[in-house]
């Protein structure tokens, strides 16, 4: 029951939040833009006055295969840029984070300046939380090392490919599963710090003994939750295939469609920091 | 009554047909300088084999020969020191190779003495024909004969020798109980008159190179195993007692021999029949495009025989079909399939053997979850039945001009693919799951995914080059394969589809159960096209230059109503004045007061190579009226300028408006047009844009 009543003030948190949503889709529809500008103009540039089809007609996507592979060159410079930008994300991250968090757990309504301003309030202890995961992170990839390994056993004495198939995504299910559990650890930290104000090793510490009362049924909250983003994504997925891009009406209605899934991801993020926040507040 | 004596007769000819009795469909036309007979068992408790081995060798050239090489293939499994362990580590290539728990393979001639008992082990020893020398590899064994052999002379040797079969083995291995069993005897390299042996080493890169012989092979394996092998069946002895089973398999005038064994197998036969497969129209069609009479096109009935694993039983359609397929198209286009059988090997899981060919045999490979829109295992049935074609009759030096099998069947496969089956989804997959589920992939055809790979060639070799002394395994296999099949695209859509088809047919045929090289293909294409086409070979089979011509400027202007500066006067001896000219369109005593556009092209040459100024680059430009104006440019120059004046600007440029040079590794810069594929484009760019947005929220979310 706790858990329904989680999952559904989870989902009126979120709407209640839209704004939020709204200020992060921007942040992040910025900095995609700057970093596939070059991709668009090499495709303008080589595409812009082309007759497809002519003189030889090839599928739409091989011609864009063939001007990065014509472009190889650009990849390394390219690259680069995408790594300083992934490095700047990963230390922007926590200041958004922070925002996120912050805002969320508030009973406030949002604005650009108060998001701004938890951003910043809780970016250190956000940064050192992350830190203090990464020997968490390490346990994960140990666990499951040792989880898979019946199943490389299972898989060095197949006579088929069926072994296979099924072990390697069974591995990736199992690496998922293993996810969830580190993430919702992490949230709940963020979650503790900003509501209790703690440090991060008394929230680590508030953390592992709410877990050990209650880690199942957290748990099933976090994996309804990715139950339900799974099948709205699905639902976006089939709804993408039913239009087409050769046709201006499909070819709107597809960026539409794009930018809500992108908006839903961001929204959905919301959903699952306010129900884990709902239990937590529930069970302390 | 009439029913079952036709039963009858059907029967009987089979009977005979399976027992050999019939005369061969290959004419013994020439004299073939080898025989070999080999008696094998398959010991599965060691994973070894053991052998007894026949060769007839007769010199049939003018010189005298002192020695005989030996291929020991299996010897480049022995350890980390072999020719291929070298090669495979210089790629990080390796631990692809090393066999787990040390199984390496190897095979040891036990015995080898004349048919006259001298002993002649004495006088072998390895030797490492190619660069760089590697002393420490056991791949080819010279053998010093007694006597130098004389022209017209044959000699005898017995053999009797062990192999271990290489667990991780390139083409060849063993996973539990599933053998495939190939380069496994010890086989003569080919004799060249003047030159000497031809035997190269195992190589990383690199298939393989034999005389045409007559095998007879007995092959004892345990009773419950199903075998399959090059040739036909020939007998069948089953030895209940020891639990064990002798197949006997005959073949002529092949240059290899392969076999497989395994409990796991279905082995499932049907029939070829030319006349069910091949239309009356289309037999006509061919006849008339080949200039043959009808009987040189027809089709012979060939025995199809599938060994599939269990698992991929629901495949056995697909797999029969694109036999049927590649058997009827390469038959009609290069001629009849001369031998009685085809087997068709879906490879055991787990011995590194699939999609290789060899004479009358080949395996493909398939993946239980196989999509039906995706064309494999097709494509690799094809090509790999091809191979028959292009290797197996037309026996091209593979280690010295890969291009001549495995880039004119690549050509043929695509050909075949795209009759047979039109269009296939790439083959994209994830975690062993079919991408095609999940999202709409492309359609292509075979020669459009060749040609792109141009773009991707690194330009470091040219497509003649030995397999070994290619940059890398990617450079190799781009240029052997794709850029040779783009260039014969070319060719195809240069010289068009009958000259073409009477090129391939009349190079297939003169060479048949012969070792052309590329001048060979060279001069029949020369000879049929009565062009002489020497340079596209040069440019693009012995060079690395890159071929890419393209549109670099058009612009339309109208033209200025009145022209600035100083113009002779009308009276003669009067001083230039500086005036305004009137220009033609607005001059009143024309008729013509519409406007006029100078336009302009810039045609560029941005690659090193170029096409022969007999060839020309056709140039269609098309205006806003409607209009189409054509030019040629020679193409040897970087660049060329065409103007025109007209009432209408340009709307499209074309340069190569057929489409012929598939070669050109730029296609986007052939075509100009005012608007262009704004919707593609835009489709295009929100499309990477969604992703880089998920890129980025999922690396955020990570943190």
């Amino acid at each position: 029951m706790s858990i329904y009543k989680c999952l559904q003030s989870g989902i009126q948190q979120g709407f209640s939040h839209l704004r939020l949503a709204f200020y992060l889709w921007a942040i992040f529809l910025v900095i995609s833009v700057i970093t596939v500008i070059p991709l668009i103009s090499l495709i303008g540039k080589n595409l812009g006055h082309s007759l497809l089809g002519q003189p030889v007609a090839m599928p739409f996507e091989l011609n864009l295969v063939e001007i990065f592979l014509n472009h190889q060159a650009l990849l390394g410079p390219y690259l680069s840029l995408l790594l300083v930008f992934a490095l700047f994300l990963a230390i922007f991250s926590f200041f958004l984070n922070g925002g996120l968090f912050g805002r969320v757990l508030s009973a406030e309504k949002t604005n650009l300046r108060d998001f701004l301003a938890d951003g910043t309030r809780f970016f250190w202890r956000f940064f050192l939380s992350g830190l203090a995961f990464i020997p968490f992170f390490l346990i994960l990839l140990i666990s499951y090392r040792i989880l898979v390994s019946p199943l490389n056993l299972w898989t060095e004495k197949a006579v088929t490919e069926w072994p296979l198939i099924i072990a390697s995504n069974l591995k990736l299910i199992l690496f998922l599963l293993l996810w969830t559990i580190f993430r919702l650890s992490l949230d709940l930290v963020r979650i503790i710090l900003v509501k209790e104000g703690d440090r991060v090793i008394p929230s680590l510490r508030a953390t592992f003994l709410f877990l050990r009362r209650h880690f199942f049924r957290f748990w099933s909250l976090f994996l309804w939750l990715g139950l339900v983003y799974l099948l709205i994504t699905l639902v976006f997925f089939f709804l993408g295939k039913l239009f087409s891009s050769q046709q201006l009406a499909g070819l709107i209605m597809l960026i539409i469609l794009g930018q809500a899934q992108i908006f839903f991801r961001v929204f959905f993020r919301i959903v699952f920091i306010s129900a884990e926040s709902c239990y937590y507040m529930m069970y302390r | 009554m009439k029913k079952n004596l036709v039963f009858l007769f059907s029967y009987l000819f089979l009977i005979l047909f399976d027992c050999g009795l019939l005369p061969p469909l290959v004419a013994s036309t020439e004299e073939r300088p080898i025989k070999y007979e080999i008696s094998v068992e398959l010991l599965p408790e060691t994973q070894m084999i053991k052998a007894r081995e026949t060769i007839t060798w007769t010199n049939l050239t003018r010189d005298y020969v002192p020695d005989l090489q030996l291929h020991l293939y299996w010897n480049a499994f022995k350890n980390e020191l072999s020719t291929l362990a070298r090669e495979a580590r210089r790629e990080n290539l390796f631990r692809r190779y090393r066999p787990k728990k040390d199984r390496w393979g190897w095979i040891k001639i036990l015995s080898l003495t004349t048919a006259e008992g001298g002993d002649l082990i004495n006088n072998s020893s390895f030797i490492s024909p190619d660069e760089p020398y590697n002393p420490d590899d056991e791949t080819v064994l010279r053998v010093e004969l007694p006597e130098p052999l004389a022209p017209g002379q044959a000699i005898q040797l017995n053999l009797e020798f062990q192999g271990k079969v290489p667990a991780n083995g390139l083409r060849t291995g063993v996973y539990r109980d599933g053998y495939f069993i190939s380069q496994w005897f010890p086989k003569p390299g080919v004799y060249e008159e003047g030159k000497g042996w031809n035997c190269h080493e195992y190589h990383l890169n690199s298939e393989f190179f034999a005389d045409f012989a007559d095998f007879l092979v007995r092959i004892t394996v345990p009773q419950n195993f199903v075998v399959g092998a090059c040739g036909e069946e020939v007998d069948r002895h089953l030895d209940p007692k020891n639990g064990k089973a002798t197949y006997t398999y005959r073949q002529d005038n092949i240059h290899d021999f392969a076999w497989t064994a395994s409990p796991r197998f279905l082995k499932i036969e049907r029939w070829f029949r030319g006349d069910e497969e091949v239309t009356p129209e289309e037999y006509q069609k061919m006849s008339e495009l080949l200039g043959l009479p009808l009987e040189e096109v027809k089709l012979h009935d060939v025995k199809m025989i599938l060994l599939i694993e269990k698992q991929h039983r629901k495949q056995v359609e697909r797999h029969f079909k694109a036999l049927r397929a590649a058997l009827k198209y390469y038959g009609l286009w290069y001629g009849p399939y001369p031998y009685r059988t085809i087997t068709m090997v879906d490879p055991p899981f787990r011995t590194g053997s699939g999609g290789m060919e060899y004479p009358t045999l080949f395996t493909a490979g398939t993946s239980v979850l196989a999509p039906a829109q995706v064309l494999s295992p097709e494509g690799v049935i094809i090509h790999e039945f091809g191979h028959n074609y292009w290797y197996g009759m037309v026996a091209n030096n593979e280690f010295e001009e890969a291009w001549l099998d495995e880039g004119i069947n690549t050509y043929s496969t695509g050909r075949v693919a795209a009759r047979a089956y039109g269009p296939g989804q790439l083959p994209l997959r994830f975690n062993g799951l079919p991408l095609n589920w999940f999202i709409r992939l492309p359609s292509t055809y075979d020669w459009q995914t060749d040609r792109l790979f141009i773009s991707a060639i690194t330009r470091l070799d040219p497509i003649v080059n030995p397999s070994w002394k290619f940059y890398n395994s990617g450079s190799y296999s781009l240029n052997v394969y794709m850029r040779a099949s783009t260039c014969l695209n070319t060719l195809e859509r240069l010289l068009g589809e009958k000259t073409w088809a009477r090129v391939m047919r009349t190079f297939q045929q003169r060479y048949r159960f012969k070792h052309p090289k590329t001048e060979d293909f060279i001069s029949v294409v020369n000879e049929v096209s009565g062009k002489d086409l020497s340079w596209f070979f040069e440019e693009f089979f012995w060079s690395t230059k890159d071929f890419d011509y393209g549109i670099s400027l058009v612009q339309s202007q109208l033209k200025p109503g009145k022209q600035s500066g100083v113009f002779e006067p009308a009276l003669p001896g009067s001083f230039p004045v500086q005036k305004e000219q009137k220009s033609d369109q607005e001059r009143p005593d024309k008729k013509i007061s519409k406007k006029i556009y100078q336009s302009t092209v810039i045609v560029r040459r941005y690659g090193e190579a170029r096409v022969s100024p007999e060839e020309k680059i056709k140039l269609k430009v098309v205006f806003t009226d409607g209009s189409v104006e054509w030019r040629e440019w020679d193409g040897q120059g970087r660049w060329a300028r065409f103007e025109f004046e007209k009432p209408a600007r340009i709307k499209q440029a074309l340069l190569d408006p057929d489409g012929v040079w598939l070669l050109d590794s730029n296609l986007a810069n052939n075509s100009y047009t005012e608007k262009g594929p704004v919707a593609r484009i835009v489709s295009a760019s929100t499309n990477l844009l969604w992703l880089m947005q998920n890129f980025w929220l999922t690396l955020s979310s990570l943190l």
